[in-house]
Parts: C-alpha cells; structure tokens; sequence
C-alpha cells in the first residue's frame, strides 16, 4: 500500500507551527501558573469559566466582593477561601494580596479565638496566622515597594521581629516608587537592632535622593537625625 | 524589484483596501456587532452601581476591571463571530465569486476580509474604551484619586489585540470550515484555551501534557497576556510584536489554505 502525503496542503500548519515556535521567544509575563492551583476550592463558583472566558480581572473582584460579604458574617473558612482565590486569579494585583494579608493576620486570629484562652495560646495563634500572612505576601517573586512595607509592617507587628523589618523597609525604600517612611522606618528599626553604624551608613547614601522642596520626604529632619547619629557614635 | 512587480503589489493593496471598505459596510450592517456592542455598553454603565459599595480608591480598579471585561467580551464575540459571518456571507451570497472573477488575486480577497475585520473591532473597542474612560474620568474626580488614562488607552490596545488574533485564528478555520456554525464553534474554543493556557502551564508534571497535546499547549497563543490593566513597563513592543505575530501568522496559514479551496 502506498501511503501518499499532500505536501502543499500541510503547508498552511507548518508556517503555524514553525511561526508559534518562534513567537514562543518573545519574552511575556511572568509565569503565574501557580497560584491556579488556589482556586481549587472554589471550583463551581463560576471563577474558572469566568477566566477562561477572558473575565479574570471581574471575576477577582467579584469573589473580592464575595469575601468581604463572608468577612461581615465573620465566616473565615469563606473569607480566607475567597480572598486567596481573588489573589490567584489577579496575583499581579496588590491590594488584594495585601488586604487579604491583612484579613488573615489580624481578623482571622480573633475571630476562632476563645475568650478565656491563655495570653500564650493567644499570642501564639497570633503569630501563626501572621507568618501565613506573610508567606501569602512573599509568594509572588518580584515584591512591589507596597508589599515589601506590608511584609516590614506585619514582621515587625505581628513578630516583633525589627531587624528583619528593617531590611524589609530598607528594601522598599529602594524602589523607586517606596513611600518616604519606608526609609525612616528602616534606619530606627536598624538602630534598635543593634546596626546604627550599617544604618548610619545607609541613610548618609540615601539622603541626596530626598527632594528638599517635599514636605513628605522631610529631608530637613532626616539630616538633623544623621548629625546625631555622628554625635552618637563617632566617626 | 521591477515595474511590473510594483504595479501587482499596488494592484493587490488597492483590491485589499476595497475588500476591507466593503467587509467594512457590511460590518455595520451586522445586527449582531450592534447587540453585542450595545450589551457592552450597558455592562460598562451597569459597573456605576458599585458607587453604592463605598471601596474607596479601590472602586476605580473595579469599575475598569468590569468595564474592560464587558469590552473584552463583546470584542471577542463579534471578532470570532463576526469573522465567520463576514466570510460565509459573502461565499454563500456569491459575492465571493463575483469578486475573485475579477483579477483580484485571493490573497488580497482574504486579507481584505480580516483587514474590514480588524477595522470593525477596532471601532467597537475604540469607542467603548472612551466610553469607560469617560465614565471612570468623573468618577476619579469624585474619589480624589489620579485618573490612569493612558492606561486606559493601552488597555483598549491590548482587547483590540487579542480580539485581532481570535479573528485572524477563525479567519484561519473559515478556510478549511463549511459553515458558519462550525467556525464560530472552533473560533470560540480557541479563545477559551487561550485564556487557560495559563492553567495548562500549572501541571507540567501532568501525563496527558506531555508530547503533542503538550507542544499543541506551548504553541498555543497566550490570550492572557493581553488582560488589561495588567501593563508591565518596557513589554510594550514585545506584546505588540507577539500579538500582530499570531495575527500575521493565522493571515498568512489562512491564505494558504483559501489558495487551494474548492469555492
């Protein structure tokens, strides 16, 4: 049997796969295959369809919308379940990865929480919930400034931890869309770790990329905190 | 390149400029692309009920995300839709015929088709990003919150965008297709694994992934890279390349195809 093949008809799929392939190259955002596995739970609520209909950013709000109905009857298995699945839907999204940081880290502890509990369960529930906040947070590579301060913000309130919060001040204060505090913070907190001449080091570097004319920058009290380090620690 | 070449190419622009004039007309004379247009429409005016939930700033993204996704949709639908209406109309009514009668080569026919196409869209993407844009303008006003208007701009680029490549992709399955019915079908499947592409990607590991269905998957293109309000600085050239990428890539296969098509 002669098997014979029409070479000009598989033409118009070859220029399509040769063509795809290349395009493949072309660098694109990145991946947030990941965070798909989230939405699990909520599978039947209409967010897979809604996203494969190209409706990802209405469907995370929607269930943004949900989770905040579910936040008011303080029904956390709901909150915390719609909240994350908003975030993998829209993980480039801030404030939903930030809100719902926040909602785990500081509603959801009080919630669950018995009354006559010990101070230590209280505290340690606390903290529990804080660190899977702030996985929620570090999850996505790439932080945002607004991010790193929520991280710095929950270490050091949540954890008590002020070097770490710090360096994650210090981080943000890097970028160039950081709020001025994120600085501040970064220097007091490091000085309180026991790092005032790292911290002194880094403010004296910082400081020309205050704008005097801002009063938010406060460059004016920021030189006046960097003549009392030198005071205070000598050269 | 010679005279005589130069005066073919200019011929077959000319011939794809008349197609796309007249794909254009019928376009709009399409009861479908006006329900779906006017569909959109009252989404976008819809999303002001969520004045009423008191977000804050926050509103502003809401209100895009819903008046996007309305245009988003509608586009879809009439690219994938409206690509196969405006192609077996004019096979099925003759006029297909009665044109390449002419010496008017079926590349230039077919482009002409997606070129009208990609016009149309871009009226209705067009118009309904001012729309939201002017809806959402007073809106910021009132929230005290800056008005993201260029982003808004790009945002209606990137729908027109992936709109253009779910037309050019069911350009591509009209060639091959018999009737509407099946086209549209095919365009609409397209963009659903388009948009999930993203979820195929989260089970590598998965069997069924792996060898053809997973090269199929990669080649696939990304539709969600063209989520608006999604906008990474500096990618702008590389999505545009991408995006008119597919389109050529589908024109061109599509062209291919129609050349060796019994009419």
């Amino acid at each position: 049997m002669r098997l014979s093949v029409n070479l000009p008809g598989l033409a118009p799929w070859a220029v399509l796969v040769l063509g795809a392939a290349l395009l493949q190259s072309v660098p694109g955002p990145p991946e947030r295959a990941g965070e798909w596995r989230l939405l699990g739970p909520v599978a039947g609520t209409g967010a897979l369809p809604a996203a494969a209909g190209g409706w990802r950013a209405p469907a995370a709000d929607v269930l943004w919308l949900r989770a905040n109905l579910a936040w008011e009857r303080r029904d956390a298995v709901a909150t915390e379940t719609l909240a994350r699945a908003a975030v993998a839907l829209e993980p480039e999204v801030d404030y939903f990865r930030i809100n719902t940081a926040r909602i785990i880290a500081f509603d959801l502890p009080e919630w669950g929480l018995d009354p006559t509990a010990p101070a230590e369960v209280a505290r340690r529930r606390r903290a529990q919930h804080v660190r899977r906040a702030l996985e929620l947070l570090a999850s996505r590579p790439g932080d945002s400034a607004a991010v790193l301060v929520e991280r710095a913000r929950l270490t050091h309130q949540g954890l008590g931890d002020s070097e770490a919060a710090g360096e994650l001040f210090r981080a943000a204060a890097e970028r160039p869309d950081a709020p001025y505090f994120a600085g501040r913070l970064s220097v007091e907190l490091l000085i309180r770790a026991g790092r005032a001449r790292e911290a002194r080091e880094w403010l004296r570097a910082w400081l020309p990329r205050l704008p005097a004319g801002d009063p938010e920058a406060q460059r004016a009290r920021m030189e006046a905190r960097l003549r009392e380090l030198d005071r205070l620690i000598g050269p | 390149m010679s005279r005589q070449d130069n005066l073919s190419l200019a011929s077959a622009l000319r011939a794809i400029g008349l197609v796309a004039r007249m794909t254009l007309s019928q376009a709009v004379r399409w009861r479908l692309a006006w329900f779906t247009g006017a569909a959109a429409l009252l989404l976008i005016g819809g999303a002001c009920w969520l004045r009423d939930l008191h977000f804050g700033g926050a509103e502003l993204r809401f209100l895009l995300d819903l008046g996007f996704g309305a245009i988003g949709i509608g586009a879809l639908l009439v690219a994938v839709l409206g690509t196969a209406h405006l192609f077996f109309g004019d096979l099925d009514g003759r006029m297909a015929a009665f044109v390449l009668a002419r010496p008017v080569p079926r590349t230039s026919w077919l482009l002409g088709k997606l070129a009208g196409a990609l016009g149309a869209l871009a009226f209705l993407c067009g118009s309904l990003t001012v729309l939201t844009g002017a809806l959402t303008a007073g809106r910021a006003e009132a929230l005290g919150v800056a008005w993201p208007g260029l982003e808004i701009v790009r945002s209606g680029g990137l729908l027109w965008l992936k709109a253009a490549i779910a037309s050019a992709a069911t350009l591509f399955v009209c060639t091959y297709a018999r009737t509407p019915l099946l086209a549209g079908g095919a365009g609409l499947l397209f963009v659903v694994i388009g948009h999930l592409r993203p979820v195929a990607s989260a089970w590598p590991s998965e069997a069924s992934l792996r060898g053809v269905v997973g090269a199929v998957v990669r080649l696939w293109p990304d539709l969600t890279r063209f989520d608006p309000l999604d906008w990474m600085p500096g990618t702008g050239a590389a999505l545009a390349g991408y995006g008119l990428g597919y389109v050529a890539l589908f024109a061109g296969a599509a062209a291919l195809a129609f050349s060796r098509r019994d009419l």
